[in-house]
């Protein structure tokens, strides 16, 4: 038991740089999606039909496609390095896995801000807030998406602990490091979700 | 009807002399070659290799492609007493090239595969073999290649299958020099396992310093090489004249020469053919060697005859250069269908299995929270945890990690396809649980009727936004039960492409058959709403009359 704590201590500075990345390709991800799906909200509530029709296909073939399918995709397609103006450019395989995190959120942000034109036009003081919040509970969704990382190469905290059971090579301890790096991703989680309340409580106070 | 009589006899007559015509004229017609006399017109032979394989063929540092194929032209310009001329050729257009005449012979690291031989006078006997195979510690637990992708992989360096692997295996690559180095390596840590050459590993592993590793998984992208001719040229002096060459390398181990002159590993495909060449019967003639109508005894040759194969998927491939794989090979058919199946099989008892396990949650919760308040909370608390780590590190935590346990403590090993199914109904479930619970207390604040009956049927009307959101995640999650080997649709794609090295087209095929699939399952669970709405409108009726 006392070899499985000191297993786990001499790991965390590296499960620390992994989570770096776990964080990092989310917020990348949140905020290419975020751009994008804007775009086709705006869209689907132009006033043109046929603007409309571009948003609504589009939106649909975000939403439909799933990210770790795409990051296969993604990772297979993109070449991990290519010449630009004669330079060679390296595309790390982390871009690739943000690249592919950015569909789910680009259907997220589409619907979202879809309907929150719609409520800004019918005068709902607080649709901006209440589309922060589910913002940031779509970011958490996506950081544990971004575990899926690890099968491309992404050098994540998953893929750490892979790398640490590799090491280690004890089925015993194997068990232990998978549930603490999920004990990372609850942390995490919690602290999100408390921020969450935090803010929800300002805002009904805030609106009463 | 004596005529008709005599016409059938005659008829069967040459019928039974044809095969023996055909055999006269293949043992005494060696076809006269063309691009011989062009050859020695211009006093040179053009050869296509390659420029970016070493040690195969690739640039030295004066600049002069070098390499084993080149050194193999070199042999066959001196056969035919001509100057070599070497033409820089890709995978892509080295077969072109050589039906449009740019070049006379091709020398350029190709596997021998159906289809080219269809496109392209593939020359006989194959030059080269191998396959890949990886090596793990004995502890490790490894049952299919879709568990090592993205993962950290020992390779030795020039070996020529590395770079298709890391491609197709989207590998961390580690590349060593030497079996030692690959070793410690592999005692450290540093890699998962050792992908290479399947014949050299196979005959380290019977080394004493090696028992504690093992070899858990079968070779793949076994291919014997092949030389090849323009398709014309196969059965004419000079096809014959490259065959015969190849025969000769075998024979006299020319090859196994070079390939210690270029530092490549030992293949056990040389050594074998080597020996196979030079068999010879109690007359002290060679086994192997060409029979009356001019070919060798399959018993001779690498690759066997033709398979019976699709038209439409040789036409993509030939017209379009759309490689799909299931279109032409019948295990890559039968493999992608039964991905298809499983895919389907998984998504739909999982969905079942949320959608239950979501009820069971929602009304625990429901009836627990009143009277039994912290019995409630660490159910929430529990279910929590189900909702708030990825599931793919769940399905890690469920089926390495305590099923190495349970394979360790009591031999008994889990099932992928159950741990998969109970991984994605929980994590589905648990957010299934708390819409349900959510909606249960609020159909009870407007409803005067308190039976849970109808109060449950009010709620999953309510919550079926939500419950059908999460059905239609678990449709596009199930994909993550390739990395426990569970051989559903990407895993068996992934396996087509590590194979026939079709990334685009089978990549492309998943994206499509995925963006439909959702659709019919939103379709489907739309049904079910509309469904349970009928089945709920009677009872409520019922109380109300």
């Amino acid at each position: 038991m006392n070899s499985i704590w000191t297993e786990l201590i001499n790991w965390s500075p590296s499960f620390l740089s992994g989570f770096y990345l776990n964080l990092l390709i989310s917020i990348v991800a949140m905020v290419v999606g975020t751009g994008l799906g804007w775009l086709l909200g705006r869209c689907r509530y132009a006033a043109a039909k046929s603007v409309n029709i571009v948003g609504n296909f589009l939106t649909d073939i975000f939403r439909n496609i799933p990210s770790f399918v795409f990051m296969f995709y993604v990772a297979f397609i993109i070449p991990t390095e290519f010449d630009w103006f004669g330079q060679q450019v390296a595309f790390p395989p982390w871009c690739k896995a943000a690249i592919a995190l950015a569909v789910p959120v680009t259907g997220f942000a589409s619907d979202h801000i879809y309907r929150l034109y719609r409520e800004i036009n019918q005068g709902n003081s607080i649709a901006f807030p209440m589309f922060l919040l589910s913002w940031t509970q779509y970011f958490l969704i996506i950081v544990m998406a971004s575990s899926t990382a690890s099968v491309i190469g992404v050098n994540e905290i998953v893929g750490r602990a892979n790398t640490a059971i590799a090491v280690t090579r004890d089925p015993n301890t194997m068990l232990w490091i998978y549930l603490y790096v999920a004990a990372w991703f609850l942390l995490s989680a919690t602290i999100i979700n408390l921020l969450l309340k935090w803010l929800s409580s300002r805002l009904i106070r805030k609106k009463s | 009807m004596n005529i008709s009589f005599f016409t059938f006899i005659s008829l069967f007559c040459l019928f039974l002399s044809l095969p023996a015509i055909g055999d006269n004229n293949a043992n005494e017609v060696k076809l006269e070659s063309p691009q011989i006399t062009h050859i020695r017109n211009r006093n040179q032979l053009v050869v296509g290799v390659k420029t970016d394989y070493p040690p195969w063929g690739f640039y030295n540092s004066e600049g002069e492609i070098v390499g084993l194929e080149v050194d193999l032209a070199r042999d066959i310009a001196k056969r035919l007493g001509v100057d070599l001329e070497l033409k820089k050729v890709t995978s892509s257009n080295r077969i072109r090239r050589l039906e449009d005449g740019s070049i006379d012979l091709l020398i350029a690291t190709m596997g021998d595969t159906s289809n080219r031989r269809k496109q392209t006078g593939i020359v006989e006997p194959s030059y080269y073999a191998s396959g890949a195979t990886v090596v793990v510690p004995k502890e490790t637990q490894l049952r299919s290649w879709s568990e090592l992708y993205g993962r950290s992989v020992c390779l030795t360096k020039n070996a020529y299958f590395n770079r298709d692997l890391i491609e197709r295996f989207l590998l961390n690559a580690k590349e060593f020099e030497g079996t030692l180095d690959t070793m410690a390596a592999l005692q450290f840590g540093a890699c998962l396992g050792w992908v290479y050459d399947d014949t050299a590993l196979i005959s380290l592993l019977q080394d004493k310093k090696w028992n504690s590793f093992k070899i858990p998984l079968n070779s793949i992208m076994v291919n014997p090489w092949a030389i090849a001719v323009k398709t014309s040229e196969k059965e004419t002096t000079f096809g014959r004249l490259v065959s015969d060459a190849i025969v000769d390398w075998h024979r006299s181990g020319t090859l196994l020469a070079l390939e210690k002159k270029w530092n490549i590993p030992q293949s056990q495909f040389l050594i074998e053919q080597n020996k196979l060449w030079n068999k010879k019967n109690d007359n002290g003639e060679y086994l192997c060697q060409r029979l009356s109508d001019g070919y060798f005894p399959s018993a001779c040759l690498s690759k066997k005859g033709l398979g019976a194969e699709d038209e439409a998927g040789n036409y993509l491939l030939n017209q379009w250069n759309i490689n799909f794989p299931p279109l032409y090979d019948d295990y890559s058919k039968t493999t992608l269908l039964e991905g298809i199946g499983l895919t389907l099989l998984l998504s739909a008892s999982a969905i079942v299995g949320s959608l239950l396990l979501g009820s069971l949650i929602g009304v625990a919760l429901f009836k627990l929270s009143k009277g039994y308040q912290w019995i409630a909370w660490l159910l929430a608390r529990v279910n929590d945890v189900f909702r708030m780590t990825p599931p793919l590190l769940n399905l890690y935590i469920v089926f390495f990690g305590l099923g190495g346990l349970f394979a360790l403590h009591y031999g008994f090993h889990f099932n992928a396809m159950v741990v998969a199914i109970i991984i994605f109904s929980l994590y589905a479930g648990s957010s299934n649980g708390v819409l349900l619970y959510q909606a249960l207390n609020a159909v009870k604040q407007h409803s005067a009727n308190h039976r849970l009956k109808l109060l449950f049927a009010n709620a999953f009307q309510q919550a079926f936004e939500g419950l059908n959101a999460n059905s239609v995640n678990i449709v596009k999650a199930v994909g993550l039960a390739s990395t426990i080997a569970v051989p559903e649709l990407i895993s068996s794609s992934n396996s087509i492409i590590a194979e026939f090295g079709s990334q685009a087209e089978m990549m492309t095929f998943l994206l499509v058959f995925y963006f439909f699939i959702v659709y019919f399952f939103i379709f489907l669970l739309n049904r079910l709403e509309r469904w349970v709405k009928r089945w709920h409108s009677h009872p409520s009726q019922e109380v109300g009359s």
